[in-house]
This record gives C-alpha cells, structure tokens and sequence, in this order.
C-alpha cells in the first residue's frame, strides 16, 4: 500500500510538474477594431495619468482600445504634431488638452473634423476650435470658487501671489478670469503679481523663494495649478516658519504632501478637480460617437470641490492604473 | 487486465526488480521528456521573438532605403526608381502583416496598427507624386505643379518621421516583451529547478527505500537462514527451532523458508527415530550380553556340575577298590592306593576349573592309572608313550582322566585279556599343534556309530551315556576357545583311540 502511496504522490508530482511548466502564459494580444488616442501634455505620473486611468477604463468598458501618448515636458508643437499623427494613423478618435490657445491648434482641431475624426478636449478648453465637445471643470467657476475661498481665508484683505504655467495656457487663462473677477469685488484683496513656472518645479520654486523675499507685503499665494502648489508644500514642510503664515489657495491636491499641508492647515484649501471623471466621460462620448453614431453633444462639466482641512474626507481617491505611456521627445 | 495486475501483485523477486526498475527508468524518461518539452517550448518562443525583432528591423531598414529611393524618384522621375518604390511597398506591406501576426502584446498590436496606416498614407503621398509626376512631359507641367510635388514629398517626409518615431516605439515594446518572456522564463526556471530537485529527491530517496526494501527482502530472509544453518551446524539439531518469517517475503524466500522448516522437521523425525533405534538396539544387545554372561554362567556351573559328576563315580569304584586290598589285609598296597587317591581327590579339589600344566596332568593321571593297574590287575597293561617338548602347556585339569576311563569301560569293557591302553603325546611343531591320544586295543566302535558317537559329543546336549567325552569336549573348546578338537578312531576288532588335538604357541614348545 505504502508503495502505491509513493506511486501516486510521484506521479502527481510528474504531472503537476508538465501541466505548469507547458503552460505558456497566454497574453492576450488581441485588440478592438476602434481604437483612440489620448494625446497627454504631460506623461507623468498624478493628474494626467488619472485622466489617462479614466479614458483606459472607459476604452476597456465600450471595447475601444486606447493609446497613451505624452511628453516630457509641455510642448505645444510636439503636441500638435503627434495629435496630426494620430489623425494619420485613422484612429477612431482623439482626446487632448486645448492648453494653447494658438494657429497651429486651430488648423489641427480642423483637420480631424475634416477628417470625420472626434477631437474631445479634455482639461482645458478652446471653444470654437472644432472639438466636438469639452469635458473638464469649468476653469472660469473653479477660478471663482478658488477666488472666494482667498477672500475668506485672507479675511477681506491681502496681497495675493499668483503661480500659473503658462498665462498663454487656457484653463489658465480662465481660472485667473474668475479669480481676478471675485477679486475685483473685494478692494482690499490685490493681485500683486502672477509668476509663470512653465510646469517646471524647481524653477519655480527659485523664482517664488525670491520674489517673497522681495515682497514680504505678500500674504497669499493662489496657485492656479498642480506644480505651484507642490513648490508651495515643499516651502511649507521645510520652512514652516518662514512660510507658515501665509494663506495658500490651490488647485489639485494629487500627492501626500500637498494633502498633509491641506491637514495641518497649512494650506487653506485646495480646489481638487475631478480628472478620473474627466478621461471617463471623454471615453464614454467618444464611444457614443464610434458606437451609437451619435452626432450631437454638449460640453460636460466634472466637478470641482474645495477641500479645506475640515473636509478632508470628502476628498476623492484615485489610484492610476498602468499607463503605458508613449512618451516622445523633440528630435 | 487482471491477469496483467495479477502479475504485477506477485511476489516474486524478478517481479518485483522489474517493477523498481521500470519505475525508476519511467520517471527519469518522464522528467527527461519534460525538461525536453520545457526546453522545447521556450526555445520556440525565443526563436519566435528574434524572428519578429529581425523582422521589425527589415522594416526599418527597408524603409529607410525606400525613402532614399522616393527622394531620387522625385528629384529624376524615373520610371525604374518608381518600379523600386512599389516593389518595396508591396515587401513592407507584407512584412508589416507578418508582423501583425506576431502575437507580442496588446500595446504592439496597436502600435502595429497606427504604423500601418501611416504607412499606407506614406504610400498614398507617394502615389500622389507619381501622378503628378507623370505628367511631367505633358503640358500640365508647370512650376506650380513641381512646388506641389515637393510640397507632397515634404509631406510624405513627415509621415516617414512618424513612422521612423513609431518603429523606435515598437522595437522598445518588443523589447520590453523580450525581456518580460525573459523574466518569465528565468522564473519558470527556477521554479522548474526546484520541483525538479523536489522530483529527484522524492525519487531517489523512494528508489533507495524501494531497492533496500527488496534488497532486504532478499537478504534477510537469506540471513536468517544462514544464521539457523550456523546453529544446525555447530548446535544441537534436535534443539533448533523451525524458522519464522515476521514480514512475508517474496514468494522465492517464502518457498525457500518452507521447505527448510520441512527438511528441519523431518530430520529431527528421522534423528529421533535413529535415537530410538539404537536405544533399542544397546538394551537389547545389553540384554544379549547378560543373557550370554548368564548361559556363561550357567555352562560354568553345569561344568563344575559336570566336573563333580565325575568324581563320585570314579571315587565310589576306588573306594571299593581299596576296600577289596583292605579286605585281602595288604595294608601297605592300601596305603599306597589310598595315597594316590587322595592325591587325585585333592588334585581335583584343587584344580577343579583351573589349569594345569600337561605334566602335571600326566603326573595325576599316573596315579589314576595305578589305581586301575590294582584294579584291574593283569587284565589291562598301561603304557606311556610321550613327547615332552609341548608337555608345559597349560591344559584344563581331569581332561585325561576321563578319555583313559572310557577307553576302559566302553573300550575293554568286555576284554578279559590282554587288554592294552596306550596314552601317547605327540609334538607337531610344523602345526603348532600337540596331541594326546589315548588308544585301546578294544572291540572298536564301528563306523556308522563312530560319527555318531562324535556327533552327539560335540553337539552340546548332554546325555548321560557320553558325558565324559562331551564333558572333555566342552571343556577343551571352552579352555582352547574353540581351538582345540577332538578326534575318534576305531578299527572294528583292533583298537580305538581318542585323539585330543591342542593348540601350541610359540612359546609353549620345548627343545628336548
């Protein structure tokens, strides 16, 4: 009996041994006939990569492949170069972001019009282009809210700093037009001066360190997107005392260290904006087009919330899934 | 089916040596033919991958020339350069497709897809310039048109960019497969490793423990019955123990084993038995020899009773004899009578059972014949005829006495006259023999009863009319152990005579 035991145990050793090791894993590599492109400003990792998540996610849910396409750092001909590609390639359709308000964005937006391409533009929009639709926040009402909340953090009075990419970059554009809108109903609250970081941390961050230390007046900074508010953590982590007092306004609240200054305080709020949303419902109005040969849509608004430190759990959580990015370089 | 397992169950140690060994080769075969396919397997995905890589890289190359070629044609126009052109679409075209079926990732597909279009408008620019090119010799040339053409061609450039940009994509995404399958397969492998030195122990420790239970089987079994074969061999056998297996064997030692209990038990039988044969056999030859010492015994004492019986009868004669001389009032012949008698009583008082040496039987037998020479006076002579070399044997005594009184009685019972007894010894030295005779000149005995007469003396009845020659007889075989005879010899009307034929050693004969 013991022998058969032995048998049978080595047998099955055998045999689990040939079933794992023939087996190959099989990937899938079969892909839908539709496919999209989502072509990023950015391909980092935090809000562009969540859009990306949501665009991927609605890609998988309507079986529509997509296609993550982004740079290192912004660039508006690359940009436009690679959403011609994509035009190009035949691809079923195009989602972007209309940071730039240029010629060259027009002409491209067009030539996926005219060649019965949909062009969504995500984040940022530029009316008239010929995009079919814009899904994002309402820049110039997130803009009014980020304003409100200055006017109540700073009290009715303060000398505001503000941080932007590019002042030429459209959602930034219209966020400062809502915030210099609620400013202007308040007389004691001043724009001092609005400082370009053109996405690039470390030189912004040189140019706010100097320009404080010029103008100690200054008790609010109002950064209008996601890199001025990391520079003004970081300020804030390293030099609380320097820095502690003043009132901080901002938007995207991506990483841990900008959420623990929201906690502590230390930043008043913090406008976070919705981009999971953003790339989803891109995705889903795409589908509509390609699927359901839909021909009409409206622009949709994704929310944006004001997270203060008594709110913090109202925050959204996002996790990004695996973007495989494209990422190109000028050559 | 059954009769196959039937012989797998058996016992026997062929059997079971065949089975360790097909079970230890199957499973070596076994992973052998696994760690093959394992190979097998990966080394065609492997050579899947180099093929696609190659592939992708013709593209590349192929295009690039292509593109060499386009920017030729545009600059000449020839026709050939145009054939060239097509001539490689229609291979990237292909090699694309080829590559299409490459099953790599999702990513690569795509990608594979987007290049694919750009390389058909890359073609479809190409084929724009062709027409525009065609009419070259006709008169819609114009200036206009060249500007055009370049303006295509720059366009196709931009297309070719893109693709060029796109090929470095899709060579880093095989790459990345490439080293994912890599990753993949060093993991299988060493997964593959441990199960195998999983394998390996199991089965090597199961075929030892398999081979040391057989082998086991096999010698104990075998040490056991060498051990009990010692304990045969220099024990006791009647005390061994059959032999127990605890554990059943295979069916050669079970055999084996049985048999030499069979043997063992049957030996002992056998042993007990002899045991008590010979037991038998010493009481019974014990009883044979008291049984013997008895009849000796016996015969001792019927001797004595035979050498007794004598005497009375001889002694009652003499006692008339001496009775008579007293009577005729010659005391000195009384005297000298009475002398002799007593000197024969006491002699065979004496003696009675004992030996003596001849001489001094002759010496008794002497006075024996003095007291017959008074008795019977001149009726019979007595004469002495000896060879004294031999005459220190040793004789039993009164052997003499008795012949020399048959020979009166029965041989001159009747004789009146002139009777004669001759006693005679003789030497043979040549035989180692002596003889005593004793011869009478009597009425003889005739032939037929002759034989008889011996024949009754020397068979062992003892009757009461020969008692004295059977007596002497007895004695003489007893003395002599049965070397010694006696022999008789008559002529009717002349003489018989009794011969005692003695053995002589060598030492008992004298030079005289």
């Amino acid at each position: 009996m013991k022998r058969m035991g032995t048998v049978w145990l080595t047998s099955l050793i055998l045999i689990l041994s040939i079933l794992f090791l023939l087996r190959t894993e099989k990937v899938d590599t079969e892909i839908p006939e539709k496919r999209i492109t989502f072509i990023s400003p950015m391909a980092s990792a935090g809000y562009w990569e969540i859009i990306a998540t949501g665009i991927m996610d609605s890609g998988k849910e309507n079986e529509i492949s997509t296609k993550f396409i982004g740079f290192t750092e912004l660039n508006q001909e690359l940009q436009i170069q690679y959403i011609r590609s994509a035009i190009l390639s035949g691809v079923d359709g195009i989602i972007t972001a209309g940071l730039e308000n240029s010629e060259e964005m027009f002409e491209v937006i067009q030539e996926a019009k005219e060649a019965d391409i949909p062009l969504i533009l995500v984040d940022s929009d530029l009316p008239d282009s010929g995009r079919i639709c814009y899904v994002g926040t309402d820049n110039y009402m997130a803009g009014k809210m980020a304003g409100k909340d200055m006017v109540e953090a700073c009290g009715g009075s303060g000398n505001i700093l503000c941080l932007v990419s590019y002042e030429e970059i459209e959602n930034q554009k219209q966020r400062m037009a809502g915030f210099r809108d609620i400013m202007k109903e308040n007389d004691n609250m001043k724009i001092v001066d609005v400082i370009e970081g053109e996405s690039n941390e470390l030189y912004l961050g040189k140019k706010v360190i100097s320009f404080l230390e010029d103008h100690p007046e200054v008790n609010a900074v109002f950064c209008a997107e996601g890199y001025g508010v990391e520079v003004m953590s970081r300020l804030l982590e390293e030099f609380p005392d320097r820095y502690g007092q003043l009132k901080i306004i901002a938007f995207d609240i991506d990483n841990k260290r900008v959420e623990d200054t929201v906690q502590e305080g230390m930043i008043y709020s913090c406008i976070q904006q919705d981009p999971r949303e953003m790339g989803y419902q891109a995705g889903n109005i795409l589908s509509d087009y390609i699927w359901n040969e839909e021909r009409e849509f409206q622009d949709q608004y994704t929310q944006a919330i004001s997270i203060k430190q008594d709110n913090i759990n109202e925050k959204m959580d996002y996790s990004s899934g695996e973007i495989k990015w494209h990422v190109y370089e000028e050559n | 089916m059954a009769c196959i397992r039937r012989k797998l169950e058996t016992n026997a140690i062929k059997t079971r040596m065949y089975q360790w060994m097909m079970y230890i080769l199957g499973t070596a075969i076994a992973i052998n033919v696994i760690t093959t396919g394992f190979h097998f397997v990966n080394l065609s995905e492997y050579k899947l991958l180099t093929e696609q890589t190659m592939k992708l890289n013709q593209f590349y190359t192929d295009l690039k020339s292509s593109n060499a070629r386009l920017m030729n044609y545009v600059q000449t126009g020839a026709a050939d350069s145009y054939k060239d052109l097509e001539n490689m679409y229609q291979e990237n075209r292909s090699v694309l497709q080829k590559l299409e079926d490459a099953k790599v990732s999702q990513e690569f597909t795509r990608d594979l897809q987007d290049v694919s279009c750009l390389f058909e408008v890359y073609w479809g620019r190409i084929q724009e310039i062709n027409e525009k090119i065609g009419k070259r010799n006709t008169k819609d040339f114009t200036t206009s048109l060249l500007v055009e053409i370049y303006d295509i061609y720059e366009r196709a450039q931009n297309v070719y960019e893109l693709i060029c940009n796109d090929y470095n994509m899709l060579q880093s995404s095989l790459v990345e497969y490439a080293g994912i399958k890599q990753q993949m397969v060093s993991r299988q492998i060493k997964i593959y490793y441990v199960e195998f030195a999983v394998v390996m122990i199991l089965l090597i420790g199961n075929g030892i423990w398999n081979g040391r239970t057989l082998a086991e089987q096999i010698v104990k079994p075998i040490q056991k019955l060498t051990e009990k074969a010692v304990e045969i061999r220099d024990g006791n056998m009647k005390d061994c123990q059959v032999l127990n297996l605890e554990t059943p064997a295979n069916t050669e030692t079970e055999i084996l084993i049985q048999v030499f209990n069979m043997m063992l038990d049957r030996i002992k039988e056998q042993f007990n038995l002899s045991e008590e044969n010979s037991r038998f056999k010493a009481e019974l030859y014990k009883k044979e020899i008291d049984q013997m010492k008895l009849e000796g015994r016996l015969r001792n004492s019927e001797l004595k009773a035979l050498q007794m019986q004598m005497n009375p009868h001889f002694l009652f004669n003499t006692l008339n004899m001496i009775s008579q001389t007293v009577y005729l009032g010659d005391p000195e012949k009384t005297i000298f009578l009475l002398q002799k008698t007593a000197n024969l009583l006491r002699y065979s008082l004496d003696y009675m059972g004992k030996s003596v040496t001849l001489e001094h039987e002759i010496e008794m037998l002497d006075c024996y014949v003095c007291l017959q020479e008074q008795r019977f006076g001149e009726r019979i002579e007595f004469n002495f005829d000896f060879d004294e070399s031999f005459h220190q044997i040793k004789v039993p005594c009164l052997v003499l006495q008795p012949l020399v009184e048959n020979s009166i009685t029965h041989g001159l019972g009747m004789c009146t006259e002139k009777g004669e007894v001759l006693i005679r010894t003789r030497c043979l030295r040549d035989e180692n023999k002596g003889y005593i005779s004793v011869i009478d000149n009597g009425a003889g005995i005739p032939a037929d009863k002759l034989s008889q007469i011996m024949h009754t003396v020397k068979s062992e009845n003892v009757s009461s009319s020969m008692i004295g020659l059977s007596n002497v007889y007895l004695r003489l075989q007893n003395f002599y152990c049965g070397r010694a005879d006696m022999e008789l010899y008559s002529i009717c009307g002349e003489k018989t005579e009794v011969r005692l034929i003695l053995p002589l050693n060598e030492g008992e004969i004298e030079n005289v």
